[in-house]
């Protein structure tokens, strides 16, 4: 399936194809860490087979934020081979954010406590760069880690350790 | 200690923390976002907390692992409400791990009597019912709560949820917001009206309020008719639950949440 993954090779979002997100932008200021400065960064220095996603990502949202509207078209089973732990999440903007096409979510279990080694998050960044989106969240809400996006498929993913 | 399919927490948790076997006799807090815990062998476990934007790029992950390294023998934990947290024995070690957390943006505090980070729903970033967005409205709202997680001067902890939508996946809270932007109007990238309801209340909540009350206790004392003049807060027919399984909820709204 991973010959599928249309954005693994896909050179780094040059400085011209990069979406204007005034929205945003206005996200970055103030004391508490700002989740839009992140994904900035995973745009402009993340690897390169996920930064024109995270161009998209910022695209759409910005979009978002203009219009008040979500953008996803969800489901419970429709990611082609996987089962549980998988939200799906279509794009319904996809013609103007074709890298953000699809972007799943993949909960994982956490450890008991939510104790981890740092090791163990260094290794969920890395297989997450390699295979999903480069965006965590990690929380003890609902058991699980979440990351954006699943790649491997021909769509891209957003893990998250819930 | 857990039995089955997952790990045990033996495995990934501090090694210190094992060997005091989690045989506590007491725990105190030396200043905000420090928790102090000792063992009834006299073991003393020093907890320092932070808070981070929950939805974390991969580059925060690693600098917090970073500090995880040189500070806490490369070991952390995550809250509920997606604060991380260092476990160190060394007192010596928790002066300069908070200078290295604040110096790279990430508040230390969301202890005791303060107001902990907002945990919330994925908004307009990945969920496929949003009223409106999340991590955008909890960006505005701790950076006008931010003074009030780095301090411990509020009557008793306050926690906050918010969520998307009514069907209020973002979990309970002394404060659940449900933000909309048609009734009343929210306005997008600052969120200026969620931000002044919310304040009003906080600021009633900490200057009416008894030392230990919560914010259910508190309105408890008051009552309804006492909240809606303290905060200024209009009350209106949105505000009645007509739904009919109502009785039965409002008799269960206290929550215990693990």
């Amino acid at each position: 399936m991973s010959d599928g993954d249309h954005t693994d090779d896909a050179p780094q979002a040059g400085k011209s194809a990069i979406h204007p997100t005034p929205q945003l932008d206005q996200l970055e200021d103030g004391p508490w860490p700002s989740f839009v400065t992140g994904i900035k960064r995973l745009r402009d220095e993340g690897v390169p087979g996920n930064q024109k996603m995270m161009n998209d990502l910022l695209g759409q949202l910005n979009q978002s934020y203009e219009n008040k509207m979500g953008y996803w078209k969800g489901g419970t089973v429709s990611v082609f081979g996987y089962g549980g732990g998988i939200i799906p999440r279509f794009s319904e903007v996809a013609d103007k954010f074709p890298e953000f096409k699809e972007f799943h979510t993949l909960r994982v279990m956490p450890p008991p406590g939510f104790h981890y080694t740092t090791d163990l998050l260094r290794q969920m960044c890395d297989i997450w760069e390699e295979h999903g989106s480069d965006l965590i969240a990690f929380h003890g809400q609902s058991t699980a880690v979440r990351g954006h996006h699943v790649s491997g498929l021909h769509h891209r993913k957003h893990a998250s350790c819930l | 200690m857990f039995q089955g399919c997952t790990t045990e927490n033996t495995q990934v948790a501090f090694d210190a923390l094992n060997k005091i076997g989690f045989d506590w006799d007491y725990h105190d807090r030396p200043r905000t976002g420090v928790l102090r815990h000792v063992s009834k062998s006299g073991d003393v476990l020093f907890t320092v907390r932070a808070g981070t934007q929950r939805q974390m790029d991969v580059f925060t992950i690693r600098k917090l692992a970073d500090i995880g390294d040189d500070f806490a023998d490369g070991h952390v934990r995550f809250t509920t409400r997606s604060n991380i947290e260092y476990m160190v024995t060394d007192e010596a070690k928790v002066a300069p791990m908070i200078v290295a957390l604040e110096a790279e943006g990430f508040p230390v505090g969301g202890t005791g009597a303060s107001v902990l980070m907002i945990s919330h729903t994925q908004g307009w970033l990945h969920c496929d019912i949003p009223g409106t967005d999340a991590s955008g409205v909890v960006k505005g709202m701790m950076d006008m709560l931010h003074k009030e997680f780095v301090q411990e001067k509020m009557p008793n902890r306050l926690r906050i949820t918010t969520s998307c939508c009514q069907i209020n996946c973002g979990g309970q809270g002394d404060i659940a917001i449900n933000v909309q932007y048609t009734k009343p109007p929210n306005n997008a990238p600052h969120w200026p009206e969620v931000k002044e309801v919310v304040g009003r209340i906080v600021k009633a909540y900490k200057s009416d309020a008894k030392h230990w009350e919560r914010m259910g206790e508190w309105i408890d004392r008051i009552g309804w008719n006492g909240f809606f003049e303290m905060t200024e807060l209009t009350f209106t027919k949105h505000h009645l639950d007509t739904w009919t399984g109502a009785r039965k909820t409002i008799n269960t709204s206290a929550h215990l949440h693990f």
